[in-house]
Order: C-alpha cells, then structure tokens, then sequence
C-alpha cells in the first residue's frame, strides 16, 4: 500500500509542474500586452513600467517563472494588486465561507446521492428509482445559479423564512451562520447529486453478478446481501465519480458564493476579474488545480484500498 | 515474401467495403434513436428553441436593445409578452436574442473543439513520442475547474465573443483528444487496421478514413454532452461578468440582472433561466437516447 501510494505521489509531479506552467502561461504566453491587460488601454508608460517591474515582467521568461514557482515552493504567490496585501493573506482572509460551503454542500450530496442511488439500484423500476431518475435529470438540466435565484424567490422573497444572501460567521452567531448557509450549502450539494445516477448502474451491475445469486441461494436475506456483498463492490466505481464531482465542486462553490453573496474566495476571484488583479486570480486557479490533484490521489489510494487488484498491477 | 497483389492481377480490394459494417451499424443506430421517444422529444424541443431564437428578434415588434422608461418592469401582457427589464425592454426578445449567442458560442466551441482534440488524439495514438507530452499537457488542463480557467483566460484576455470561444475551445479540448485517443488505441489494434497497413494506405488517409470513423458514436455522444456544458459554462461566465461584454444580451448577464430585481419582477429572472433549462434538458434528452442507441446493453439500466 505505501508503495502503491509512494509510485502514484511520483507521478504527480509531472503534472504538477505542468499545471504551474499553464497558469504562468496564461498572462505570459497569451496575446496581447499583460500591463494594458491589468491597466487598461489608457495608462501611461510610466504606469506600465512600474507596473512591468512590480510583476517583474521586465526579467526574461524563464528567470520569471523560475521566480514565480519558486515562490509558489515557499507559499509565496506574489502581491495583490488592488488590496496591497500578499495574496496568500488576502485568500486566508476570505478561506472561512468556502472551506464551510465546501464542507455543508458535500455532506448534503453525500447523504442524499448515495442513499439515493443505492436504493434506486436496489429497488429498479420501483417509486423512488423513479423520482430518482427524473430528479437527475432535472439537476443536469437547471445550473445551479438559476436554482439559487429560484430558492431565494420562494424561501427568501415569497415565504420570507431565510435570508437573500450575505454570510455570518459561526463564531458570531451560529443560528445566523445556519440560516445563511442552508441554501447555499443544499443548492450546491443537491448540483453535485448527479452522481447517484453512475451509483445506480454499478449497484445494478452488482447485483446481476453470480456471487450475488450464490449469497441469496445460501439464505442471505435481502438487507444483509445488500450490505455485505453489493455496496462494498459497487463503492469501486462510485468513488471514482464522486471525486471528479469535487471539481464541480470548486466550479460550483465560486458560481453559488456569487448568488448568495458570500464574501468567499470564489467571491473574491470574481471581483479580481473586474478589478484585473490578476496575481489573486492566478493563485486561486493554480490552488483549485492543486486540490484537484489531491484529491484525485486520495481517490485512487481508495481504490486501491477498495480493490487490491489495483495494488498489485501496473 | 511481399506480394504485390496489383501486379498479380488480383483486382485492388474495394477499400469503401472495409468501412461498410460501420455504416450498416450506423443505420442501426439512427433507426434506434428515431424509435427513442426521449431522443425525438430532445430533438423537437432544440429545434424550437433554434428555431424561435433564429426567427424570434427578426419577427418581434421589439428591439432587444431599445429603451422605453415608461414601460420600466412591467409584468407580462399582451405588447410585452414576458414583460420588460429595468431599462423597459422587451424581455422576449432579448431572451431569444440572446439565445443566439449561445448557440454561437455552441456551435463554434464544440466544433474547434471537436477538431483539434480529434486530431490531437488521433496524432497521440499514431505516434508514441507525441504521445507522451500531449497527454501530459491534457491530463495538467483537466486539473482546472473548467469554470475557473474559462475565468482566469477571460480576466486576462478581455471580454469579447471570440475569447469566450478561445477560453471555452481550450477547456473542453483535452475531453475530446482522450476519448479519440483511447477509441482510436483499441482501432489501431484490430485486424482490420493490420489489413489496411499491409495495404500500404497513405497513412493520413488511414487515421482519418478508419480510426476517425469507428470513433464517431463516441464523439458524436461526448459532443451532444459538450455542447451542454458549454451552454452553461457560457452562461455561467457572463452572469458572474466574465463572459461576453456588457451590451450584448445574453441568459447569463439577464440572470444577473433579474436577481437585482427578484423582488419586483419575477419574470426577469424565470424567463432566460427557463429556457437556459429546456435547452440543456433538450441536449441531454437527445444524448441519453444517443447513448442507448449507440449501445444497445445500456439501455433501461
């Protein structure tokens, strides 16, 4: 296991490097000068060139990334241009609404995706497979921003139960914290149950296998064939599909923050696009990616923890 | 021993006839996917929506951009059938105008896209020392939340529909290039592929003649998908202000607008996110009944 773990941390170097290129390639290798980009077409030169030395654009390319990602090894993603403070600070100061939608929204796709595509898989055909299928078909179809508006429209305007929008921190006043955060946290989570759908076909994949048949025949009852023998071998598949919904995740939790007016990192990046200070947009880019990658690794170590095949093989 | 079989006078081989299973499968399939109820009520549904955002703004009485301050949020009625926006506009026309450039944005990216990830994938099968850094480049784009990188490319390249359609092509390239890499990996290792070789086709001719067409139903499934989330992924980007400028009306920037205006004027935010709605469900519709029919096993699953 530490092994497989150890191989498949290596592999993940390549890509790391590959994904800093990238987001050092965006503001260097597209067209079009970067200083009248962040500046706009009517500064001045000398504006330019300050603003060329502060992002030291004024050094050769290679010397600059080399700059940039050794700063990114020590935590140093450069100075934001419109707060004046390092973008690390600024991301820390706006991390607590994200990191808690992210936490809520995952929970709620959890407990309502699995359960939902399991009992789904296991009862085919019946009620709740269908209501099932059609609430996935819904979700693939309504974007979770125009779902958002819909839920302040009835919740928040027409009943008047739940606030429009804005964020409260727990430590403040927690029944606040909560009524803030329940419909951003189901809006995104319920946008990422799309998932229960793949749960589903792997449930039902399962329970045609033989060893399924073998377990009814020796007097198994339903419930215990069911836990025992068909949710840890339809898990192999699903976890796979639940972690790429994480990315949607990410994506999600900048959309959603923006609807429910949540001053989150995602938040933050969408006021940088206006405010072109571009070292904030290029640190949340590059720290997405990051998580990504992590948590694409901790999938595959659960797989391989799921599934000892793929411990052993190449 | 290499025998020129021309020389030989064995008549050449008709080379169309190493193609023909694959079409006799493709008619199995549009015969299967007219049969799909879903599939033809996904289809009826897009060409309407085409059709009305297409014909709508030319037939309509109203300007999508013309500015009436006596009319300011009026509610639906008979001269403004989905009443008018904060400005007096008729809010119809503007959806169905903006609808246009959705299906532009659509079009095109799933087009580009489609092309260069196909060619990308095809070139990464064919030659091994290609292959290697091509992937690792995808495999580093895909790490992206797609909406993210659209946003980082759109702060830095200015909002314009032409960068909306580079931001877009390069995010959902990488999907297209490793489906026709990997279905075009299993081609290449058929006999058939072997019998073509021994042939001694040209080899463009090879990759685009045989490995491109037995990567069609996947690639015509993964573009349906794709068109849909570049629909979204559009809107999305315009409604968080990082799509296309300003003055243009799109669903996404009328969504932005009509939550400003949730309170007073409801129809401000129904309408564009309602047909945003029916369109994807009309592209999934179609690529739910496209998957069935391409592989018959996964039906009803």
């Amino acid at each position: 296991m530490a092994g497989f773990v150890g191989r498949r941390l290596l592999t993940l170097i390549p890509v790391l490097l590959m994904v800093a290129l990238i987001t050092f390639g965006i503001l260097h290798f597209t067209p079009g000068d970067p200083t009248i980009a962040i500046l706009g077409i009517d500064a001045t030169i000398e504006q330019r060139e300050e603003l060329r030395a502060a992002l030291g654009l004024d050094r050769g390319v290679v010397e600059q990334f080399l700059n940039w990602a050794g700063g990114l090894l020590r935590l140093d993603f450069g100075q934001s241009l419109y707060l004046r403070v390092p973008v690390g600070e600024a991301m820390l100061r706006y991390l607590e609404p994200t990191a808690l939608l992210a936490v809520y929204s995952l929970v709620v796709a959890l407990l309502v995706g699995i359960p939902a595509g399991v009992i789904s898989g296991v009862r085919r055909g019946g009620l709740i497979d269908r209501l099932v299928m059609g609430m996935t078909v819904a979700i693939n179809a309504v974007p979770n921003f125009f779902l958002g508006i819909l839920v302040i429209m009835f919740f928040s305007v027409q009943l008047g139960l739940l606030p429009t929008g804005g964020y409260v921190s727990p430590t403040e006043d927690f029944l606040g914290h909560v009524r803030a955060m329940i419909l951003p946290s189901a809006v995104l989570g319920i946008s990422l149950t799309s998932f229960a759908r793949i749960i589903r076909s792997s449930v039902l994949d399962v329970m045609s296998a033989e060893y399924v048949e073998t377990a009814y025949s020796k007097g198994l009852s339903r419930p215990q064939v069911v836990i025992k023998h068909v949710l840890r071998n339809a898990a192999i598949p699903s976890v796979t599909v639940i972690g790429i919904s994480f990315g949607n995740l990410l994506g999600g939790a900048v959309v959603t923050e923006y609807v429910f007016n949540l001053q989150g990192i995602g938040q933050l990046l969408v006021e940088s696009i206006a405010r072109r200070d571009y070292p904030v947009i290029q640190a949340g880019v590059l720290l997405s990616a990051l998580l990504f990658c992590l948590v694409t690794l901790l999938v595959d170590v659960i797989y391989a923890y799921l599934d000892p095949r793929v411990r052993y093989g190449r | 021993m290499a025998v020129d079989l021309t020389s030989a006078g064995v008549p050449e081989p008709d080379t169309h006839d190493l193609v023909r299973p694959r079409a006799r499968l493709r008619a199995g399939w549009v015969g299967s996917f007219r049969a799909s109820t879903r599939g033809m009520i996904g289809l009826g549904l897009l060409a309407l929506i085409v059709l009305a955002c297409l014909v709508g703004p030319v037939l309509s009485a109203h300007d999508p951009q013309v500015v009436d301050p006596v009319a300011r949020l009026a509610p639906p009625s008979g001269s403004h059938w989905l009443g008018t926006d904060q400005f007096g506009r008729d809010v119809l026309t503007r959806m169905l105008d903006g609808g246009r450039a959705s299906l532009l944005v659509a079009a095109a990216v799933t087009t580009i896209s489609v092309v260069i990830g196909a060619f990308l994938g095809l070139i990464s099968a064919m030659y091994a020392k290609v292959d290697g850094p091509v992937m690792r480049f995808l495999d580093a784009l895909m790490a992206f939340p797609s909406v993210l990188l659209a946003i980082a490319l759109m702060a830095r390249l200015g909002p314009s529909i032409g960068n909306v359609i580079a931001a877009l092509s390069l995010v959902a390239i990488p999907g297209f290039a490793r489906l026709v890499r990997s279905s075009a990996l299993v081609v290449k290792s058929t006999p058939y592929m072997e019998l073509a070789r021994v042939l001694d086709l040209r080899l463009p001719t090879l990759m685009v003649r045989y490995l491109l067409a037995n990567s069609m139903s996947p690639l015509i499934l993964a573009a349906t998908f794709g068109a849909a989330s570049v629909i979204l992924a559009e809107a999305a980007l315009s409604f968080l202000g990082a799509g296309l400028p300003t003055s243009v009306p799109t669903w996404g920037s009328m969504l932005n607008d009509g939550q400003t205006y949730l309170r007073n004027a409801w129809w401000l935010a129904v309408a564009p996110g309602a047909i945003l709605s029916l369109l994807l469900l009309s592209l999934n519709m179609i690529g739910d009944a496209l998957r069935d029919a391409f592989d018959p096993r996964s039906e009803r699953i």
